[in-house]
């Protein structure tokens, strides 16, 4: 127990014991904005740094890199990183082909290559035949030759890592006339005013010809600029850069203005006599198009300016004052940013469009940046904490002395309170949850929700092999291993929350979040069958205390009814917030909707309900009652459970089968727990934003938690017909009343595998069924008989039958776990085979044929335990009635 | 009757019954994977064997809860739940009976009081009369998919698929629509139309184990260095002839090698076939054709690349001809078209040995020491397995050369895939045939993948009005977006059957139906996502109109996840309006914008918003069905009662 107890506090003790003399934690939780929504630095840095290293904590020449200081290191010191071998690559073909060692000194396999080796082979010769030869044979068989296509993958792979660091490295100073997205951009400017509006602008009565000269003037200048400096692309200063580009930004607004006023005087003139209606109407057709692209040359300027100071993915720490970002109407094609990049405030013009006002903060943050620059230069720690502490209040301050401006930068009718809202600077709420972000991250609490597990799996099968005589070993042994489990599960939990948190929704949205929350379900559930010799008790007291007016409990120890009574206002008060959360609480976007309508649904246009929408009302005001009458009291058990426990009599002597349970239990979690960590990448564990579809959506939370739940139940019952079949399989068979039977803990076991597939079949069909008043909800279906759906289908009907059939008889004891084996394979069929294996095997998308391969291994795997265990079972009773 | 409700209630046939829908359902799902929605609800979910087993599930649950009858009070768990299946499938019943699905899409500023099914129909309008003929073709295209897909053969059975949903060419849908006039529908392609060029075509599949993909050469005379070569290596010769005789000797000109190591010279002489070894002619001398009254003269050989050049004459007729022949470039010989001489020279060994029988030596010429090398490397350019294919007249014929022998000698009929040997098939496509003018109907490879991408329904049509039969492709009309500025039909959508004395008009369109009511889209609401281009979500802001287009209410709110129910209130039926998904948005320099948005209105942006429209009469039940199944599992959890013993 206590050896338990030290190596949980050892491993805990490890996670923090990292980076104590650099302080980050200012700089890691420095918010930024990126895919779309807030979020620490730190999470920023692990996406780009595991996009280029191909991990996320990179391990560079011999010392660890936390993700936010390897990303802090390459902004400020590119340089040095130049001629370290950080980019993975281990395609020995690509390397000797990039003319690099395939093996160290040591005999060692190398692994990394440095920025400086890609540039050199990207920019030589071999190189580009390589490619050439590639593409061409692409484009005559459609594919690339079979026993290169490891290599081009590898190329591309190091290409995307290569321009990854290049993007985060990016320094507008020293960059020069090698800028991509702005030259990109500036192409399109170009060719959007020279080509189709500039001569149509000219024509219009009031615009300023010197404006249109200018704009036309400036176009010219740079592309002229760009041009003569393609090959000294050094002479392209930052500052001339600045200068000229932001007075293309200048001339284009104001030409976009004197157009749009145009159009709008046109619109509100009536037809002069001399041209026709046709005409008329065409002419101010015309001009309307006319205004909407200035108006859309005017913002790709304004992109153009962005494009100065960055080349692909970049930080942006601090909400910008542009309003065409935050507009209500906003098309996908507008690519400025709502936020201002780091590069921009600390390297480029004073003013970057904030107000005078906050012009000393912004020095302030520039000087801070600099500082911190330096302080990691020189190795300074404690300068480094400081400065970067100065940095992120600094950045705080602006964000909230240029909040109200911000919001009122559009018109009434173009604001968007969402998007202002998601878009503002972390308030102190939000920047808690930023904080818990990195914490996560910290805690990796999935590492440790299959670690846990695995030493418990350890400590409880020794405890189950030892010999019977050494009792107190054994239950050391076994204690430690059910901490330890629990622990995981703890672990699982805390990372269930904490996701749920940070992204404000149900964790059980993508493919990762269901396999950790089915682990986390098989996980409570199996603890709560290894210990339910112990728990039992006290809970079906407790849930019998918690009924008002009842006679029955034990009346001899303690007083019950007090009990219920003392529950009485909490109950009340759980039964009301059921109640509010069922029909009252808003879910869904705008005014939202209620999940049970208090009154049957009226139709717009219609004055009383049809004689359907009384039922489903009827319907919907049953399931309120029911749940307001019986959640309560499940929550409330496990309290009147506490209240009754030292009263209860204590249990004497363990059981002896506890630890098997307890085994099984710890097997799935870490089986499944591993299966999540392992895969990350193939099941997406990302924190992202949803698809529309599935966001506010309370039917999506209830029907995945339920079905994700059963399928928890469904995987205990495997592992523990696994169990069954291999102590059939390999146990003694001992003779009861005369008659052989298999080992007596095969009954058990069957027992619990009925519990659990009973589970499993009422989640099941609860969950099933949720999932179809969604589809009704969402897209008026019930059933569409998709394939998802029909697995489902199919799991339940195989539950169905096992129970069915073991009722009549018509299934035995032993039939049972092949039963509960087939219903998990159709489980896992439903829940993973469904996207995975009948996607990629006919739709080519998804994991490719090697979880195919895996999920066939699978099941042939239990096919043939299942075919030796019977046949061991059937020779062992036929050869005892032989004998006798 | 009793032993029948007594089989039907039993357990052991609810267990069966379970099993084998377990299995149907399992394969249905890979048809559907496999072949799409639409065509595992033709072959699986909405055929009438799935449904009757469906029912048959239902009969068992009612029979074994009626076999229990009078019912004790600890089954009542039992019966609730039962009796809850029962509801939910009535309901399923009656929705799937009487209920609608349709879709509605709306501009913005626009109303529509009509929903577009997914089903198509015929209309025949008639001067006045407007008659309409529903139209079911099946999830696949009728025509065979060997054009696009290497998978399908036009008559072989879809692979796990029960079968080919296409109906065969004496079933072809027929019907009399009253006033004179059929219509018969020769053929349905869901597909895609491509330019067709005036050339004709050759498809070429790809080895299967490289994914079978058809590439298309235009298919011109070959010259030597521009042969078509398939993705196997084969090379493929084509060339053309005028004279039907060359087409027969291409046919019947075959080797009959005794012996296959000698060359063998088959010539075509008048019609008839006559075949020696090469080694049998004396270099020079005029030897006679056994039987005739013609000569032979060799008066050239290059063994390097195969060529021999000989002189044909009649002694009698006093007719001659000479001809060049290669044996691996036939399309480069020389032949004697006019005379009606032909000759093929046919060396079934790496090269040509050629021993003159008068023992006379070859002619060397002055550079032949220099020119060896260049010849050798033609020849190994030209050699090899080759398809050679002859046109003539718009017949085509094909061999098959692989040395030593020639495998196979074959007419070919535009159009229809031939194989010329295993892994190596072909099909010629006509340059004339065009469906409309200058394209083809090119059908969708059969794929879920590819009818999710959808591609046009196009039909070829036979009308017949008053004894004349006009036969034409139409493409079925798409559904109209309420708003849609007025415009003449597409003339690829209508096909006009020209009759005695008055012409029919003839269109496919999608089936609809009337609301009750009218909905104005006032707005459509689209959010992005700050600082990316993924949509957050959208809604729409609609009012509802009577059939004069008074506004009875405003400001009503669809959004995802939140339909709104509107009553026609004429008939009481309700319909349930749902977003589903959007069209723009539309800019405004597209031609669409500046039509439907009229000068004046300074709007920047134009979404189209696409609802489903539903009415599901079996709504109640189902929930309440659910309801009860879901509480009679309670109940038998909590009382430990039935198999929760």
């Amino acid at each position: 127990m206590k050896r338990g107890l030290m190596m949980l506090l050892l491993l805990l003790g490890s996670m923090t014991a990292w980076g104590e003399t650099w302080d980050f934690t200012a700089w890691e939780t420095l918010p930024v904005f990126y895919q779309g929504r807030v979020m620490p630095l730190d999470a920023f840095a692990r996406l780009e740094v595991l996009q280029v290293c191909g991990r996320e904590n990179p391990r560079v020449e011999g010392r660890k890199y936390r993700p936010a200081e390897i990303l802090f290191s390459w902004m400020v010191e590119p340089a040095k990183w130049e001629n370290v071998p950080f980019l993975p690559l281990e395609n020995e073909a690509l390397r000797k082909q990039m003319g690099l060692p395939v093996f160290d000194a040591g005999g060692r396999r190398l692994a990394k290559v440095s920025p400086d080796d890609a540039v050199k082979f990207f920019t030589s010769e071999t190189y580009a035949h390589f490619a050439d030869t590639m593409e061409k044979a692409r484009q005559t068989t459609g594919d690339y030759p079979a026993e290169y296509r490891e290599q081009v993958e590898a190329v591309k792979q190091l290409e995307s890592q290569l321009l990854t660091f290049r993007a985060l490295t990016f320094d507008p100073r020293t960059a020069g006339g090698n800028r991509t997205a702005y030259l990109e951009r500036f192409t399109s400017v170009m060719q959007l005013w020279s080509m189709q509006l500039a001569p149509k602008v000219t024509r219009i009565p009031l615009v300023d010809a010197a404006e249109v000269e200018s704009l036309s003037q400036g176009v010219r200048e740079i592309g002229q600029w760009m041009w003569e400096n393609e090959k000294s692309p050094e002479k392209v200063t930052l500052s001339l850069l600045e200068e000229r580009t932001y007075r293309l930004a200048d001339a284009a607004a104001v030409l976009s203005e004197q157009v749009a006023h145009y159009a709008a005087r046109l619109a509100n003139t009536s037809r002069p006599e001399r041209i026709t209606e046709e005409e008329w109407q065409h002419l101010q057709n015309q001009t309307r198009v006319l205004s909407l692209q200035m108006k859309k040359l005017s913002l790709g300027t304004k992109e153009l300016v962005e494009a100065i100071y960055q080349d692909g993915a970049t930080l942006y720490v601090l909400p910008s004052l542009e309003a065409a970002p935050l507009d209500a109407w906003r098309d996908e094609s507008v690519e400025t940013h709502p936020w201002r990049s780091l590069n921009q405030l600390v390297y480029g013009r004073a003013d970057a469009g904030f107000p005078a006002g906050v012009q000393p903060l912004l020095e302030r943050s520039r000087q801070a940046f600099e500082k911190m620059s330096r302080s990691w230069k020189e190795d300074n720690a404690a300068g480094f904490t400081v400065a970067s502490q100065t940095l992120k209040t600094t950045f705080g301050e602006i964000a909230k002395k240029t909040a109200s401006r911000r919001e009122t930068l559009l018109p009434e009718e173009r604001r968007d309170a969402e998007i202002l809202n998601a878009t503002a600077y972390p308030t102190l709420a939000v920047q808690q949850r930023l904080d818990a972000e990195v914490f996560y991250y910290r805690l990796s609490p999935f590492l440790w929700a299959w670690v846990l597990p695995f030493v418990a799996t350890v400590f409880l099968l020794f405890a189950g092999l030892f010999p019977q005589s050494l009792v107190t070993l054994r239950k050391v042994l076994e204690a430690v291993g059910l901490l330890l489990l629990s622990g995981g599960i703890l672990f699982n939990t805390a990372g269930l929350l904490l996701r749920a948190w940070i992204m404000g929704r149900a964790p059980v949205t993508n493919m990762f979040e269901t396999i950790v929350f089915v682990s986390w379900t098989a996980g409570v559930m199996g603890l709560w069958l290894a210990l339910r010799s112990v728990l039992h008790a006290p809970l079906s007291y407790g849930w019998r205390a918690t009924r008002i007016g009842s006679a029955s409990g034990p009346a001899d120890d303690v007083d019950t009814q007090t009990i219920s009574w003392c529950l009485l206002p909490a109950r009340m008060l759980l039964a009301g917030a059921v109640f509010w959360v069922l029909t009252l609480a808003g879910f869904g976007l705008g005014e939202g909707y209620s999940v049970l309508s208090l009154t049957p649904r009226v139709a717009v246009g219609g004055v009383w309900p049809s004689l359907s929408d009384w039922t489903v009302w009827l319907s919907g005001i049953f399931v309120l009652g029911i749940l307001v009458v019986i959640v309560p009291r499940v929550l409330l058990a496990p309290v009147a459970a506490l209240c009754v426990l030292p009263k209860l009599p204590r249990r004497t002597g363990g059981d002896s089968q506890r630890v098997w349970f307890a085994l099984a239990t710890a097997i799935v979690v870490f089986v499944i727990s591993y299966t999540a960590w392992a895969c990350t990448s193939m099941f997406n564990a990302n924190l992202r934003n949803l698809m529309p579809i599935l966001r506010d959506n309370y039917w999506l939370s209830v029907h995945v938690i339920t079905i994700v739940a059963s399928y928890g139940a469904g995987m205990l019952a495997w592992i523990l017909a696994d169990f069954s079949l291999l102590v059939s399989l390999f146990g003694r068979y001992p003779i009861v009343e005369g008659r052989p039977s298999p080992p007596a803990i095969c009954r058990t076991l069957s027992e619990l595998i009925y519990r659990c597939m009973q589970v499993a079949v009422l989640l099941l069909v609860v969950g099933t069924i949720l999932g179809g008043l969604w589809a009704d909800v969402s897209w008026g279906r019930f059933w569409s008989w998709d394939r998802k759906e029909v697995w489902a289908l199919i799991s339940l009907f195989v539950y169905l039958l096992i129970l069915h059939g073991r009722y009549v008889r018509l299934l035995g004891e032993f039939t049972l776990s092949v039963g509960a084996i087939c219903g998990a394979l159709t489980i896992l069929m439903a829940w993973y085979g469904v996207n995975y294996v009948i996607g990629s095997s006919l739709h080519g998308y998804g994991a490719g044929t090697g979880s195919l391969a895996g999920f066939l291994g699978i099941s042939g795997i239990h096919l043939l335990l299942t075919t030796f265990a019977v046949t061991r079972y059937v020779w062992e009773t036929r050869r005892q009635s032989v004998r006798t | 009757m009793m032993t029948i409700i007594r089989i039907i209630g039993s357990m052991r046939f609810a267990v069966g019954i379970l099993l084998l829908l377990a299995v149907v359902l399992a394969w249905a799902t890979v048809l559907d994977s496999r072949y799409g929605s639409e065509a595992s609800a033709f072959a699986v979910y909405h055929a009438w064997w799935f449904l009757g087993l469906c029912g048959l599930l239902g009969g068992s649950v009612l029979a074994s809860a009626l076999l229990r009858f009078p019912w004790k009070k600890h089954q009542i768990g039992f019966v609730v739940t039962h009796l809850g299946i029962l509801v939910l499938m009535a309901g399923c019943v009656l929705t799937f009976w009487r209920g609608q699905d349709g879709s509605l899409g709306l501009f913005e500023g626009a109303s529509g009081d009509t929903a577009f099914l997914k089903t198509l129909h015929f209309e025949v309008t008639d001067g006045e009369r407007v008659d309409e003929i529903p139209f079911r073709p099946g999830p696949f295209s009728w025509r065979n998919y060997a054009d696009s897909s290497m998978k399908v053969e036009p008559s072989q059975r879809l692979s796990a698929f029960p079968w080919n949903g296409i109906p065969s060419d004496r079933k072809r849908p027929e019907w009399s629509v009253g006033n004179g006039v059929t219509v018969r529908v020769e053929d349905y392609v869901r597909g895609t139309v491509q330019p067709v060029s005036k050339e004709p075509t050759l498809v070429i599949w790809g080895p299967l184990e490289k994914g079978g993909k058809a590439e298309t050469y235009a298919l011109v005379p070959s010259r030597m260095d521009q042969r078509i070569h398939a993705p196997s290596g084969e090379a493929v010769v084509f060339w053309r002839t005028e004279s039907a005789a060359e087409m027969a000797f291409f046919q019947n000109g075959t080797p009959d090698f005794i012996n296959p190591t000698q060359a063998q010279l088959v010539l075509g002489l008048e019609g008839k076939i006559y075949r020696m070894p090469l080694n049998a002619l004396p270099f020079g001398e005029a030897k006679g054709v056994e039987g005739t009254d013609w000569t032979v003269t060799l008066s050239r050989v290059e063994p390097e690349i195969c060529m021999v050049k000989l002189t044909v004459a009649n002694g009698k007729t006093g007719k001659n001809a000479t001809l060049t022949l290669v044996a691996d470039a036939p399309e480069l010989s020389v032949q004697g078209r006019a005379e009606n001489v032909f000759a093929s020279l046919w060396v079934p060994t790496e090269k040509l040995e050629y021993v003159s029988p008068n023992g006379k030596p070859l002619p060397v010429e002055d550079d032949a020491e220099r020119m060896k090398p260049m010849l050798e490397r033609m020849h190994k350019l030209i050699s090899g397995p080759r398809v050679e294919i002859l046109e003539q007249g718009g017949q085509y014929a094909t061999r098959f050369w692989k040395a030593p022998k020639l495998c196979r000698v074959f007419p070919v009929k535009v159009g229809k895939p031939f194989m010329v040997m295993p892994g190596l098939r072909m099909v010629i496509r006509s340059g004339e045939a065009e469906d409309f003018p200058g394209y083809a109907v090119v059908p969708m490879p059969i794929s879920g993948k590819h009818h999710a991408q959808g591609g046009s329904v196009f039909v070829r049509l036979t009308a017949t009005v008053d004894g004349v039969a006009t036969t034409g492709w139409i493409r079925a009309a798409d559904m109209v977006v309420g708003g849609t500025p007025e415009m003449p039909d597409d003339p690829t959508e209508v096909l006009w059957a020209q009759g005695k004395e008055r012409t029919v008009k003839i269109m496919l369109k999608p089936d609809r139906v009337a609301l009750g009511f009218r909905l104005r889209l006032d707005k459509f609401n689209r959010r992005l996502d700050p600082g990316t281009a993924t949509a957050a979500r959208y809604s729409s802001t609609v009012s509802l109109l009577d059939g004069e287009g008074n506004v009875l209410r405003e400001n009503i709110v669809v959004n995802l996840n939140q339909p709104v129910d509107f009553q026609d209130t004429k008939t009481g039926r309700v319909w349930r309006v749902f977003q589903t998904s959007f069209r723009g948005p539309i800019p405004p320099n597209d031609p669409v914008f500046t039509q439907v948005v009229l000068p004046g209105d300074m709007r920047e942006q134009l979404y189209v918003s696409w609802f489903t429209v539903n009415d599901a009469p079996g709504r109640g039940l189902l929930y309440f069905g659910c309801l009860l199944m879901v509480l009679g599992i309670g109940i038998l959890y909590s009382m430990k009662a039935y198999f929760f013993k």
